[in-house]
């Protein structure tokens, strides 16, 4: 049987996909690229949220990928090493080994399109990849969906998550009553079926947004889905600190009631509830990308 | 070969046509020639599920299984994941079997027999469809499938009409149904309920020993299967809701056919917790176990 390292095909409207692994033997990295039907208008990739957020995010991502593709972007989907269908061991997943892979999509992505010109989206923990990787293109469009901000509010949020489930499991949930001492004597500690390590957590503390957006000099979006329809004060304060230092940086909150990473809703409300971040988002990059690609 | 020696470097993508969609597959394969027997697993049935599963619990599964020399694949259902086209519905009654009699039309082109289907909740249900009308399936292996016709209809058919007063008559809840969405949900729970009555009175009718709101076509194709002669394994955790379901309808038609079927039908409970949704590491790691150890038991 003849092993096709690549699927590709067609879409109706024109646009192409390809599926493959990348990356070098042993460190491959799964990776999806959407190509529009000419000449790309811009180029982005997508850094993906971890853990449960991963789930709950990727139909998101992949009819936005299509979506811009449609609208001329060409868009390269991953999945970090460690998760999804890419190689590696999850317990080894940090920060810098995902913004390396987010590079590697990055390089594929350019190599498609014959493009220096690169833009990332990242939502959650992605958002400190995304940031990361967009250094390489300080001048690029920048979106960060609902973007970790801090690594020990997020590791709270990961306790409060699974004393959450804990609490909807009839046998009583994953054992860790307390997941933050289990955390701190263990080193790792199970989160609603996925291992979270202090590697990781680590790593992370490293990451800080802003930090990374400091030489940023292109428009970044900063999004939140919300079911109080405001934007948290953490992303407001963020964004008037850049607005002091002349970045061009706009926020947008959706109005979400299913909105929420751990316990997603029901099968109809989530699926209708992603459209208007998918839309404002693809409304924006297009705005703000105007710079055509050879193909 | 051992599990960890097998990665992504065994993998490749296959993109397979489904009417105008194509089904997104990652196929596994052993060094060397595969074994006769293929595999495919099924997700259970959601939005936000896709083909890796949670903690990526199928990529471990396949790559386990492809160092026992199986070519394994795995995929995502239409609307999901990196498929094409839109999801419209999961109905659990008509489960997508189009699209795994396409994965299971690949594996076969691709130089296997048969093969074993490893499916979980709604695609449990797809697994028993497609086995039942598909000989090419020689065994299946299930974990914490859903044997009523809904869920919600189980839940309805738990109802008195004590209940509905209870619930439905008090003024906060009738004040409810000014908004068109909480009328719309009042209306298809009444719906669920008359529909459930009425077959409740035909099945009496018919003198049937199924209860109401138990599958018949999925007690049907477990039928067929030990008809067949088609190993199947069932294994559900101790604290899953879809556990007392299956055990309600032991009570009936299907325990008949399970007694028939002997040790052809193996049904393991002994896990003490939750399996569905593979919400703990410790679920994950017991279904791969058990269905490995299925696996060599039934095709050694």
């Amino acid at each position: 049987m003849t092993r096709h390292r690549t699927a590709r095909w067609r879409n109706v409207e024109g646009t192409t996909e390809e599926v493959r692994f990348l990356g070098t033997p042993d460190q491959r990295i799964f990776g999806v690229t959407h190509l529009p039907t000419g000449p790309a208008r811009g180029a982005l990739v997508i850094c993906s949220p971890v853990l449960l957020e991963q789930m709950r995010n990727y139909r998101r991502e992949v009819v936005l990928a299509r979506t811009l593709a449609e609208r001329g972007f060409a868009v390269q989907r991953f999945h970090y090493r460690g998760t999804g269908h890419s190689d590696g061991d999850p317990s080894t997943l940090e920060l810098l080994s995902m913004t390396e892979d987010a590079l590697t999509a990055a390089a594929q992505l350019g190599d498609a399109v014959s493009t220096d010109h690169v833009g990332f989206l990242g939502t959650r923990v992605g958002g400190l990849v995304a940031a990361r990787a967009a250094e390489r293109w300080p001048s690029e469009p920048l979106v960060l969906w609902d973007p970790v901000l801090s690594a020990t509010a997020y590791v709270k949020e990961l306790f409060r998550a699974h004393l959450v489930g804990a609490l909807k499991q009839t046998d009583g949930g994953t054992g860790a009553l307390d997941p933050a001492m289990t955390f701190d004597l263990e080193g790792r500690v199970e989160i609603l079926g996925f291992e979270v390590t202090r590697t990781f957590v680590d790593s992370l503390g490293m990451g800080n947004p802003e930090d990374a957006l400091a030489g940023h000099t292109g428009p970044v979006l900063l999004a939140e889905s919300s079911p109080r329809g405001r934007l948290r004060r953490a992303y407001s304060d963020l964004s008037g600190r850049l607005a002091d230092q002349d970045r061009s940086i706009e926020t947008l909150v959706v109005r979400d009631d299913a909105a929420g990473w751990w316990f997603p809703g029901s099968l109809s409300t989530t699926e209708t509830s992603d459209q208007p971040l998918t839309d404002a988002t693809v409304s924006w990059l297009t705005a703000t990308t105007t710079l055509e690609v050879a193909r | 070969m051992t599990a960890a020696a097998v990665n992504a470097e065994h993998e490749f993508p296959v993109a397979m046509s489904v009417g105008a969609d194509r089904i997104v597959a990652i196929a596994t394969w052993p060094d060397g020639a595969p074994r006769r027997t293929g595999i495919v697993l099924l997700q259970g049935g959601a939005l936000r599920n896709v083909s890796f599963e949670r903690n990526r619990i199928a990529v471990r599964q396949a790559r386990r299984l492809a160092a026992r020399g199986f070519a394994v694949v795995r995929f995502d259902y239409i609307g999901i994941g990196d498929s094409t086209g839109q999801l419209q519905a999961f109905d659990i009654n008509d489960p997508p079997t189009d699209q795994v009699e396409a994965v299971v039309d690949w594996l076969c082109a691709a130089g296997v027999d048969d093969v074993v289907v490893i499916a979980v909740c709604m695609g449990a249900r797809t697994a028993l469809a497609v086995a039942a009308a598909d000989p090419r399936v020689v065994g299946v292996a299930l974990g914490a499938m859903p044997i009523a016709v809904r869920t919600a209809e189980r839940r309805v058919a738990e109802w008195r009409m004590v209940h509905y007063l209870h619930h439905g008559a008090r003024p906060s809840k009738l004040k409810n149904l000014r908004d068109r969405n909480r009328r719309r949900q009042f209306l298809r729970l009444v719906g669920r309920r008359i529909r459930l009555v009425v077959r409740s009175a035909l099945r009496r009718r018919k003198r049937s020993d199924l209860p109401a709101w138990v599958s018949r076509s999925t007690v049907d194709a477990i039928a067929t299967l030990v008809e067949r002669n088609v190993p199947l394994l069932v294994a559900y955790g101790q604290q899953d809701p879809l556990r007392r379901d299956f055990q309600e309808a032991r009570c009936g038609k299907l325990g008949g056919i399970l007694s028939r079927a002997g040790d052809l039908v193996e049904i393991d409970e002994t896990f003490e917790g939750v399996l569905h949704g593979f919400p703990t590491l410790r679920a994950q790691d017991t279904f791969t176990d058990l269905v490995e150890a299925w696996i060599d038991r039934r095709l050694p």
